[in-house]
């Protein structure tokens, strides 16, 4: 038994520890990144009209800004006014949209949407604070300067920009 | 507090997102005389986006002429890519935002596309 | 010696590590029927229990306010102890309302230390659509007993045998009375019987047989009739009455009155009288 334990205390003394340090960089620095949290789809009510709306089996986009520092970007979100691609459409089509604030991840940024200013169909948010602020954009076309007509049929597709300003 | 907040929400939802930094690049000495270049980075988690544009503008969002390896470049899903920015030093001045905007695809679904664009800016002299 | 040595050198330098076997989801939310909860399964799903590592919670809410209004809203869950496991407070005083969304990061925290959970508020406003929601991870085998292949988990001992008692069948009263010797007499009635039930039955049986063949030339003959109108109804073509035309003349009126007016009947007049007495007199029987 002795000479067992002293044998093991020879082989866990003999034993080389093999270690190294390995260094993990990174760094920390004011960053916006720009996130699709819902991508949006149109919805045809009736022949004459594309819309996001839900009640009419349409979603509505919802972009997310996540940033870092405060006071160090603008956030400016633009919903369509006119089709990226579409069938050929001879007549107009009307467009209406809304941007406004849906969903924020502190209490501060609650005066954001009273703050915002517009521009077009443009609207900038100031981002006054670090954190994560969601934003909801609508749209609606109707095809036929209000004369009612109906869409060709194809594939519709508009865009809803949003953008991360440096201030 | 925040920022492990934000961490926490990329990693914890289904994450869609364009990202690039620095948010207030600068000019350094390039190989060339007369040519100043910068470096960004551009991260690309949009699994519906594979390319991106680069574009440098003025105050009033006018084109500046610049060069870059690829004007439109790739970057993979979950990837990232570092590329460099050359311009004459006659037009730092008037250089304020270099962006980056998502480029999209078209399909066969009638659908509103997000394009995504993210722009740094340039400090002017007198915000220094 | 030389074999101990290895032996040891193995237990030593070969450990093995166990892996727990982790389930990774969020709970349903705690807050849907209520502003307060308690971390249970019914609150929190069927992984409610021990073994249950909160690591976050992402909680959202719609406050209802005016601008001018103070209204402070605490999610919060208490410690088993005293204090409390998370704190988090959004003051919306003079502030809009506005949806939130926010996650708590927390290290794994094992769901004993958790107590109750809850949304307070103070000042004026309200919440609506609140939701709570516990990241976690689960350990299967948090209880070893629940999964054969836990480690540590015992095989659980075979149930205790019944004691079953002797059992003689020679001082059974049962098998005392079936090894009597059978009555005859009672057996042979019974056999009689019998068999005249199964007369019975055999006579019953014919009749039937004999009436449902009569019954079938009946019938038979009823399906032949039948048949035979059908074919005659559909060889008759009725159509010629729909379109047939009734040949007719026309009877011009020979009686006609030559002029002067028509004069009342004096005698009718008389009979009228008549009627009346009668009537007079039939109604007499119902006085």
């Amino acid at each position: 038994m002795k000479k067992l334990l002293i044998t093991l205390s020879l082989i866990l003394g003999a034993t080389p520890i093999l270690a190294e340090n390995i260094d993990v960089t990174g760094t920390v620095q004011s960053r916006c990144t720009v996130n699709v949290d819902t991508p949006g789809m149109y919805g045809n009510p009736n022949a004459y009209t594309l819309t996001t709306a839900s009640a009419s089996s349409g979603v509505d986009p919802i972009v997310r800004f996540d940033v870092t520092l405060a006071d160090a970007y603008h956030a400016q979100v633009s919903y369509p006014t006119a089709f990226t691609s579409s069938p050929s459409l001879p007549d107009t089509v009307s467009w209406v949209g809304t941007v406004a604030v849906a969903q924020m991840s502190t209490s501060d940024q609650s005066g954001y949407q009273a703050a915002s200013t517009t521009s077009g169909s443009m609207r900038q948010y100031a981002l006054a604070h670090a954190g994560t602020l969601w934003v909801k954009a609508t749209s609606i076309a109707t095809y036929g300067g209000g004369q009612a007509k109906a869409f060709p049929g194809g594939a519709y597709k508009a865009v809803v920009l949003a953008q991360c300003i440096a201030q | 507090m925040y920022r492990s907040v934000a961490l926490c929400l990329l990693l914890c939802s289904s994450v869609l997102g364009h990202e690039m930094t620095p948010t207030y690049p600068e000019w350094q000495v390039s190989y060339s005389g007369g040519i100043k270049k910068t470096t960004m980075r551009l991260w690309n988690s949009r699994e519906d986006v594979q390319y991106y544009e680069i574009g440098v503008f003025d105050d009033e969002w006018k084109p500046i002429p610049f060069v870059t390896s690829y004007k439109i470049m790739k970057v993979d899903y979950l990837s990232q890519v570092k590329f460099d920015v050359y311009i004459r030093e006659t037009n730092i001045k008037d250089a304020r935002y270099i962006c980056s905007l998502s480029k999209l695809r078209s399909d066969n679904v009638s659908k509103t596309l997000l394009a995504t664009r993210i722009c740094s800016k340039f400090k002017a002299a007198w915000e220094l | 010696m030389q074999l101990r040595l290895w032996v040891l050198w193995l237990l030593l330098f070969c450990s093995s590590s166990t892996l727990a076997n982790y389930i990774f989801g969020y709970t349903p939310n705690a807050a849907s029927n209520g502003l307060s909860w308690g971390m249970n399964q019914s609150y929190l799903g069927q992984y409610g229990i021990g073994g249950m590592d909160i690591s976050g919670v992402i909680y959202t809410y719609n406050p209802i306010k005016l601008l001018e209004d103070d209204f402070v809203v605490t999610v919060e869950n208490d410690r088993v102890g005293g204090g409390f496991v998370f704190q988090d407070t959004e003051d919306w005083s003079q502030k809009y309302g506005g949806r939130i969304k926010k996650v708590i990061p927390l290290a794994y925290t094992p769901i004993a230390v958790f107590g109750d959970g809850r949304i307070r508020t103070s000042g004026i406003g309200t919440i609506e659509d609140a939701s709570v929601q516990y990241i976690y991870r689960f350990d299967a085998c948090f209880d070893p007993q629940s999964d054969p292949n836990c480690p540590g988990y015992v095989k659980p001992k075979p149930p205790k045998l019944p004691d079953i008692p002797d059992y003689d069948a020679l001082q059974d009263e049962s098998v005392k009375i079936a090894q009597q010797e059978t009555d005859k007499d009672l057996l042979e009635d019974d056999e009689k019987s019998e068999e005249d039930e199964e007369e019975e039955e055999d006579e019953e049986e014919m009749e039937w047989l004999l009436a449902s063949t009569e019954n079938a030339i009946a019938m038979a003959n009823g399906i032949a009739q039948a048949s035979i109108l059908k074919s005659m109804n559909i060889a008759t073509n009725i159509t010629n009455y729909y379109i047939a035309i009734i040949p007719d003349s026309y009877y011009p009126e020979t009686v006609a009155l030559q002029g002067g007016e028509v004069v009342d009947n004096r005698r009718a007049l008389r009979s009228l009288s008549q009627d009346n007495l009668m009537n007079q007199m039939i109604e007499e029987q119902y006085k």
